[in-house]
């Protein structure tokens, strides 16, 4: 009987098996790589809104605080979408013929509220606290970032809970004063900041362990 | 292979306890074929299907969150005080056959989501019954009716106020003759003042009351009082045939009360020594929860009732009648009545709507004899606003129903009823419906009666429309909405009524401020935020003493009971209202459906409970030990009942401590239009009803029939395999020894673990089975704050029920008479937790609180966790139970704080993890600790006789750390090392030493107890 496979046979299949390893790390790293990049976070994407909102205006052309609009965000978990009453105590005089706020004025008008849409959109899974971090010294920016210059608003970070869980583990990191949540550009170098956010997390009672217990995110 | 021993295969149960028959029986560790391999499915088919799945779970895993998750909607002008993401609590009543239970609704963004009880409310004080619970669920019920029907087709609320115009016109000539009012009980002050202006606007009208399951025989029988008990002053309870721990309008008032006289405390030895309970002795037909929290319970039958409230009578120098009693008997109304003279005025006898009628006023003089009334018992008019019917308080229906067939009845208006499915067997007012020319019928639902009505308005659940109630003790509380009507066309009573009054159209809101007018702003303001209408500013009459009890007319009433020799077949047929659907208006509740009855365990039906010796007797079984069939993966045989010329057919149940002779059937079932969720399940008893005989009677014919009919019951599920998971003592032994439970264990298991110190919060629980009465509220409760599915009839029957909190049933002793003990299980929190060992993907894990928490996005489902749970509190979503996207209005009811779960997840008790966080981070805010008492757990909330406790260990003040020092606290299955965080105190029980035999409960240590099988 001869043989079954020629000599050739051998070199192919050396190559599919050694080749195969390679071929699969390959896919495993694209397969990763589109997880992780904005096509899949939603990161840098702008979404459409039914009015162009630029929080750069208001924030700072204008100098309008973030909790005029966002009022709950200091007491609530969530920081609280202004109401349509809101836009109206100043478009109700101002640029009251424009046509991007045609939206507000009939929401006004009829009772029906603007049905804006999500930006920072966390899984059904994930319970975030907006009170619970503003009262303890984690910036808006830290996670909106420079919402002050964005036109519109797009998500600034990926939301994997890897990026959650770098502040949860570290957060004298992160911590800024009390009176510089709100603010915009606030940045201290590394070892002033290594110093102040330890000072920050005694200050505020931040604890030092547990924040990355699966219970303080998930239930 | 190695020979190892199968649990349970050979040994009878240890300690005495046994859950169901098959326990008794030595069922084994694994059901029949649990140990053969499957068959179905092949090796190579199993791995082909294995890569579908894994496939299919890739494909499912791209699906991102459905496009509304996006919107984010503001207020067009948001309400002042209203702040999203932060629930609003307000004071309403939820009314539960007419009586108001208070309640404190949690309002997320507008939609109400859970119900607490209200610590104002005399009816609640903080705590909620399993029916209040659940009436989130009637608020969001999918089957709801949602349009007007007129002649079967849809119409409009316009087209009724039409109708009522012309009705208006012509009654307004006529004087409103023939028009007929049929209501349940009203104890509304507003609705009842609306029917009576109604009455006085149109003179020949007539009203009817019908109320199935609380005719109102009792009333009748003392002369139009009823009685309203203050169980914690009485030191000796006698109950024949009365259930007020579950029953009864004040129910949750009465197990508070009841609680504090069986609470047993040991912080030191002298406390240990000193510490007293109230005894309670029980005589009733079949278990219920209070026979079941009673020391000395006696299975007679309902005819042996009136015999032994004589002898109670004779025995405390009440009156003198000699009545003849058997020995056990004898025994019992003997040792009875010797501590209820020794306990005089802090005694209590009491007796329920379904006891005899011819025992109330025996009772009321031995009440009146030993100085009680006044003290643990008054008797006062009922709190129903409108006047009660003249004669025989069952014959309202027949009344009406013969006026129905005479044609004398043109205009039929029905608020809240449905006679059509629960008129009794000789009333034929479903046939006669079709004979009245205008019917009206208000309901939640298009249900038998609104089938065959005219006109079928939808009503309003209670959180949506404005009314008032009184409760047990006619205190008063104003119902008020916490949304608008979810169907535009749903009106209230009120509306429907006020329509047929008057052209004013006045809204519902208005004519209760007009009941109230007394009330000034700023009073009334404080009666809605209270949920009660202070005492003073209520002019109710204020339940006081009545006339005395020897000039209450019904002293003379005849007795029914018949002796049992007389009767011409051994049977006697018991009806009463089931523990979860009542009289059938909670049919179409699925939790209520799948919430296992408090002695049975059954779920989605009822069955003919009867006597293990007449199962004997009958043949059904050969001896106690072939009872396979009472488990719930056997069918049932089919008894066919026969009573005064009716017959049903129902599967028979085998139930411990049910009165031999007896059969008892649970009103209720056999709903024909129930949405799909009570439709056709069970068997109506009104079928066997009779309007002279609403309870049954001697006289009832069983046959077998061969057919079979599976019963669910979970009383098998969730086994912990004989160890000892109840430790009982008498008071006695608790004076000498509290530490009873942990006799000769060793105090600390060696470990392999390194201690974890846990500096922060460290969580626990505290149970006491002692207060436990097994009225399921927690489960409830537990359900509508987890977001716990509904699984249906054949999911339970695959033991798949989602129910994180079971409240397990033992019985201690011979099956004939055994005692019972409640054990409320959950996940135990174990320090050393078995499931987190064996889970491969590290989802269920601790935290530093010591909470073992569940990570649904982490399970894929293997389900070793479950296998090793020595508790079996693990529930998995064995298929998609949760109703995602089909249902709009249950999505509404979800609450936003918990995950809702989906197939192939695991899940458990979280110890309510979502109100730790909200307490936590409240706290942090404000830069404190927790305080104790901050965090309370759904099941606690709610618990009647306040049986459960949560808290930090780690604060020395917290009522849980007391708890957890009690020399009588134990862990459950210790023993195994598991170091749960919830422990529980023994079962302390307080019998008689007069009282010996099989219905003492023995003192049952691990090692002197024995079963007597029958």
């Amino acid at each position: 009987m001869g043989q079954l496979f020629r000599s050739t046979s051998n070199v192919v299949s050396r190559y599919a098996f050694f080749g195969a390893v390679p071929a699969l790390l390959v896919l495993y790293g694209v397969a990763l790589a589109l997880d992780w990049s904005p096509w899949e976070t939603g990161e840098r994407q702008v979404v459409e809104q039914p009015v162009p909102f630029s929080h750069q205006h208001h924030v700072s052309d204008l100098g309008v605080d973030c909790r005029y609009c966002h009022t709950s965000v200091e007491t609530a978990p969530s920081a609280g979408m202004p109401p349509t009453h809101t836009c109206m105590t100043c478009h109700s005089q101002l640029y009251t013929e424009s046509d991007v706020l045609a939206p507000v004025r009939a929401s006004y008008r009829t009772g029906q509220p603007l049905a804006w849409t999500r930006v920072y959109r966390l899984p059904d899974y994930v319970y975030f606290n907006h009170q619970a971090h503003v009262t303890h010294g984690v910036g808006c920016e830290t996670c909106h970032g420079r919402i002050d210059q964005m036109p519109l608003v797009s998500q600034t970070v990926s939301l994997h809970m890897s990026w959650c869980l770098e502040c949860h583990r570290q957060p004298e990191k992160y911590l800024r004063p009390k009176e510089s949540v709100f603010a915009f550009g606030y940045r201290l170098p590394e070892a002033e900041q290594a110093r102040e956010g330890r000072r920050l997390v005694a200050e505020y009672g931040v604890p030092t362990e547990g924040l990355d217990d699966c219970s303080v995110c998930h239930r | 292979m190695l020979p190892l021993p199968i649990l349970g295969q050979d040994e009878a149960p240890e300690h005495g306890l046994w859950r169901g028959p098959a326990d008794l029986s030595g069922g084994g560790e694994f059901e029949a074929g649990a140990l053969e391999a499957p068959s179905l499915v092949g090796r190579r088919d199993f791995l082909k299907l294995s890569g579908a799945v894994a496939a299919l779970a890739a494909v499912s895993g791209c699906i991102g969150p459905p496009e509304r998750s996006r919107r984010l909607v503001p207020y067009v002008d948001q309400p002042g005080g209203v702040v999203p993401s932060v629930p609003l609590f307000f004071a309403t009543a939820y009314v539960h056959a007419g009586y108001a239970e208070g309640v404190l609704a949690e309002s997320h963004e507008g939609r109400p989501m859970k119900l607490e009880g209200n610590p104002q409310h005399p009816a609640s004080l903080g705590a909620a019954s399993a029916w209040a619970q659940a009436s989130i669920l009637d608020l969001y019920d999918p089957a709801r009716s949602c349009d007007v029907r007129f002649r079967g087709k849809t119409a409009t609320w316009q087209a009724v106020l039409e109708a009522a115009r012309q009705m208006r016109a012509a009654w307004a000539q006529t004087g409103g003759r023939g028009l007929a009012i049929l209501t349940g009980t009203v104890t509304s002050p507003t609705l009842g003042g609306q029917i009576e202006a109604l009455l006085t606007q149109y003179p020949n009208a007539r009203l009817y009351r019908d109320e199935p399951a609380a005719p109102g025989l009792r009333r009748a029988a003392l002369g139009g009082v009823e009685p309203v008990y203050r169980v914690d002053r009485a030191s000796v309870v006698v109950l024949l045939d009365a259930d007020p721990l579950l029953m009864e309008p004040g129910a949750v008032a009465y197990g508070r009360q009841f609680a504090s006289r069986r609470r047993v405390r040991a912080s030191s030895p002298a406390e240990a020594r000193a510490a007293t309970m109230s005894r309670v002795y029980a005589a009733e037909p079949s278990p219920s929860v209070s026979g079941a929290a009673a020391d000395h319970r006696l299975a007679v039958a309902p005819e042996r009732l009136v015999a032994l409230a004589k002898a109670l009578a004779a025995g405390v120098g009440a009156g003198g009648a000699s009545v003849t009693l058997t020995d056990a008997e004898a025994a019992w109304a003997r040792a009875a009545a010797a501590d209820l003279r020794a306990a005089g005025a802090a005694s209590l006898v009491a007796a329920g709507e379904t006891a005899p009628p011819a025992v109330h006023a025996v009772l009321r003089r031995i009440n009146a004899a030993l100085g009680a009334e006044g003290q643990t018992v008054t008797y006062a008019p009922p709190p129903d606003a409108l006047p009660s019917p003249a004669g025989d308080p069952g014959s309202a229906l027949a009344a009406l129903t013969r006026e129905m067939a005479a044609g004398r009845v043109e205009t039929l208006l029905m608020l809240g009823v449905n006679p059509a499915y629960s008129a009794p067997a000789d009333v034929p007012f479903a046939e006669v419906l079709a004979r009245v020319e205008t019917s009206i019928h208000l309901g939640r639902h298009v249900d038998e009666t609104a089938w065959r009505s005219v006109w079928h308005v939808p009503e309003t659940h209670p959180l949506e429309a404005w009314s008032d109630a009184r409760a047990y003790d006619s205190t008063a509380g104003i119902v008020q909405p916490i949304l608008a009507p979810l169907y535009s066309a749903a009106h209230s009573a009120l509306d429907l009524v006020e329509a047929l009054r008057s052209s004013a159209d006045t809204p519902g809101q208005d004519l209760v401020r007009a009941q109230w007018a007394r009330l000034d702003d700023a009073a009334w303001l404080r009666a809605l935020s209270e949920g009660v209408v202070g005492g003073a500013l209520d002019e109710a009459p204020a339940p006081g003493l009545s006339a005395p009890a020897t000039s209450a007319p019904a002293t003379s009433a005849p007795a029914t009971s018949a002796p049992i020799e007389s009767s011409p077949t051994p049977f006697t047929l018991d009806l009463r209202p089931d523990a979860a659907v009542y009289d059938g208006r909670h049919a179409t509740n699925g939790w209520l459906q799948e919430l296992p009855r408090p002695l049975t365990k059954i779920v989605w039906g009822n069955a003919a409970l009867i006597a293990p010796a007449d199962a004997l007797r009958l043949g059904l079984i050969e001896s106690l030990e072939t009872l396979r069939w009472a488990h719930q993966t056997v069918d049932a045989p089919v008894l066919r009942l026969t009573w005064r010329g009716q017959s049903v057919e129902a599967p028979a149940f085998v139930q411990p401590g049910q009165a031999p002779g007896v059969v008892t059937l649970t009103l209720g079932y056999g709903r024909e239009r129930a949405g799909d969720v009570g439709t056709g399940v069970g068997v109506s008893a009104y079928r066997l009803r009779r309007s002279d005989a609403p309870w049954g009677g001697p006289g009832l014919e069983l046959a077998v029939t061969g057919k079979t009919h599976p019963v669910v019951t979970t009383q098998g599920h969730q086994r912990m395999e004989g160890r000892a998971p109840v430790r009982r003592a008498t008071l006695d032994r608790f004076h000498a020894d509290p530490a009873f439970p942990t006799v000769g264990e060793p105090a600390d298991l060696p470990s392999l673990f390194e201690p974890y110190v846990y500096d922060g919060y460290k969580w626990g629980m505290s149970i006491d089975p002692t207060t436990c009465i097994g009225c399921n509220a927690c489960v409830v409760a537990c359900e509508a704050e987890n977001n716990s599915p509904v699984v249906g009839r054949d999911q339970v029957r695959r033991e798949r029920e989602m129910h994180w909190l079971r409240v397990d049933r033992y019985w201690v002793g011979p099956a004939e008479a055994p005692a019972v003990v409640f054990q409320p299980v959950m996940c135990q929190h174990c320090e050393h937790a078995p499931c987190e060992v064996v889970c491969p993907v590290a989802a269920t894990v601790h935290d530093g609180e010591g909470l073992n928490v569940m990570v649904y996005n982490r399970c894929i489902g293997t389900r070793y966790c479950s296998n090793n749970c020595p508790y079996k509190v693990r529930r998995f979503n064995f298929l998609q139970y949760t109703d995602w996207g089909k249902s709009p209005t249950l999505e509404l009811m979800r609450n936003p704080e918990v995950t809702v779960r989906t197939r192939g997840v695991m899940e458990k008790c979280t110890y309510c993890v979502q109100r730790i966080a909200r307490a936590r981070i409240t706290a942090q805010a404000e830069g404190r600790r927790i305080a104790d008492g901050e965090v309370v757990t759904a099941c606690q909330a709610t618990c009647p006789t306040q049986a459960i406790t949560f808290g930090d260990l780690n604060d020395p003040k917290a009522g849980v750390v007391a708890l957890h020092a009690q020399p009588h606290a134990y862990g459950l299955l210790a023993e195994l090392g598991t170091r749960p965080r919830t422990q529980y105190l023994g079962h302390v029980s307080n019998p008689s030493p007069a009282l010996a035999g099989p219905a003492t409960p023995r003192d049952a240590t691990p090692t002197d107890e024995t079963v007597t099988p029958a």
